[in-house]
C-alpha cells in the first residue's frame, strides 16, 4: 500500500514539474504577491539632488558596472532598461517630485535560465534592490539612497 | 521495507521539485552580482572597457563611436546624443568545428549502441554592444564600451549568454575607434 502511495506521489510530482515547463508560448511574468506598498518601499529610493541628468548618467554607468547591456532607454521619460545574461532584466525610472530630490524606482524580472520559454518572475527581495542596485548607485552618486517614507528611513 | 520505500519516494520527489524550481529571488542575487575578471570586480572591467580622449569633444566622440560600430558590422539601435549613449547589435556564426565534431562522435557512438543522441551545439550568436561617452572636464572625455553575447543552438533555442571579458576584444575595438577619431578629427 505504502509502495503504491510512494509511486503515486512520485508520478504526480513528475507530471507537475513537466507540466510546469511544457508550453510553446513565451510565458507571462509571474508578478510578486507582495503588496504595492511593500514593493514600492523596496524598489524606490530618494536622492538629495535635483540634477536628474546626473542621476540618469549614474544609472547608465552603474548598470554597465553590474554587467547589464542597455537594451532601451527614453531620456525624456527618464527610463532605462538593461538585460544581463539573457536572464535578468532591470528597468530604472527617475522622477522628481520637488526641486530638491530625485526619486529612482527599479523593477527587476528574472528567469532561471536564458531560454525563451523560461518563466520570468518579478524580483521581490529587498536585499536584491538594495545590494545589487541602490548601494552601487549611491556610491556612484556620492549620495545616500534614502527611503521615500521618512518613518522607514528612521527604522532602517 | 515498504515504509523505507515510501520515504525514498518522498525524498526523491522533494529533490526533483527543488532541482526543477530554483528560487527566482536567490537566482537574481547571484546573476545580479558585479561581474568578475580574474577575481577582481568592477574596477578591472572598467579599466579594459574605457579610454580617455582629449582630441575630440563629446559629440565628436559619439559620431566616431557610431562610425566604428558600423565599420564593425553592428546595427545601431538606440542613440542619445544628450547622454552619450549608443546601443547596437550584430548576428554572427558561432559554429565551432571542435564542438560539432564532439557532437558527431556522440551521435555515432549512441547509434552504435542502439540509442539516439540529440546533437546540440552553438549555431549563431547575437553580440550586443553599449557605448557610453562621458565628458570628464572641458578638455577630456571618456569612452566606455561593453559587449555581451547571446548564443542560439542548432535547434533555434537561446541557451547560453555571457559577458565578454576578454581584454583583447576591447583593445581591438579601441584600435578601430582611434582610427575613426582621427578621421572625425580631421574631417576626412
Amino acid at each position: 500500500m505504502r509502495r503504491k502511495l510512494s509511486i503515486l506521489i512520485l508520478s504526480v510530482v513528475l507530471v507537475a514539474s513537466v507540466a510546469g515547463c511544457a508550453t510553446n508560448q513565451e510565458p507571462p511574468v509571474v508578478a510578486s504577491q507582495k503588496s504595492a506598498v511593500e514593493l514600492r518601499a523596496m524598489q524606490s529610493r530618494k536622492f538629495e539632488t535635483a540634477d536628474e541628468k546626473k542621476v540618469f548618467r549614474a544609472i547608465l554607468a552603474v548598470m554597465l558596472d553590474l554587467g547589464y547591456a542597455i537594451t532601451s532607454m527614453e531620456p525624456k521619460a527618464g527610463t532605462i532598461t538593461g538585460n544581463k545574461l539573457a536572464q535578468l532584466t532591470l528597468t530604472a525610472s527617475i522622477s522628481s517630485s520637488d526641486r530638491k530630490t530625485t526619486t529612482v524606482r527599479a523593477n527587476a524580472v528574472v528567469k532561471t535560465n536564458p531560454q525563451k520559454l523560461a518563466q520570468p518572475h518579478q524580483v521581490d527581495n529587498p536585499e536584491f534592490y538594495q545590494k545589487r542596485f541602490f548601494e552601487p548607485l549611491s556610491q556612484a552618486l556620492f549620495l545616500d539612497a534614502l527611503y521615500e517614507d521618512t518613518q522607514k528611513s528612521a527604522q532602517n | 521495507m515498504s515504509e523505507y520505500n515510501a520515504k525514498l519516494g518522498v525524498s526523491l520527489a522533494s529533490v526533483l521539485l527543488i532541482s526543477s524550481c530554483v528560487d527566482p529571488n536567490q537566482h537574481a542575487m547571484t546573476i545580479g552580482a558585479p561581474p568578475e575578471v580574474a577575481g577582481k570586480t568592477i574596477v578591472s572591467m572598467r579599466e579594459i572597457q574605457s579610454r580617455s580622449y582629449t582630441t575630440l569633444d563629446r559629440e565628436g566622440l559619439i559620431q566616431a563611436s557610431a562610425a566604428t560600430l558600423q565599420d564593425l558590422g553592428f546595427t545601431v539601435g538606440e542613440v542619445s546624443k544628450e547622454y552619450g549613449v549608443l546601443v547596437g547589435s550584430k548576428e554572427r556564426d558561432a559554429v565551432e568545428a571542435g564542438e560539432v565534431a564532439v557532437q558527431a562522435i556522440l551521435v555515432i557512438l549512441a547509434a552504435l549502441g542502439g540509442r539516439h543522441h540529440n546533437a546540440v551545439f552553438d549555431e549563431t550568436q547575437k553580440i550586443n554592444v553599449t557605448v557610453l561617452v562621458n565628458q570628464i572636464d572641458k578638455k577630456s572625455s571618456q569612452v566606455r564600451v561593453f559587449f555581451d553575447r547571446h548564443i542560439t543552438n542548432n535547434h533555434g533555442q537561446l541557451w547560453k549568454a555571457d559577458l565578454i571579458t576578454d581584454a583583447e576584444i576591447y583593445k581591438q575595438f579601441f584600435e578601430k575607434f582611434s582610427k575613426s577619431t582621427f578621421i572625425e578629427e580631421n574631417k576626412l
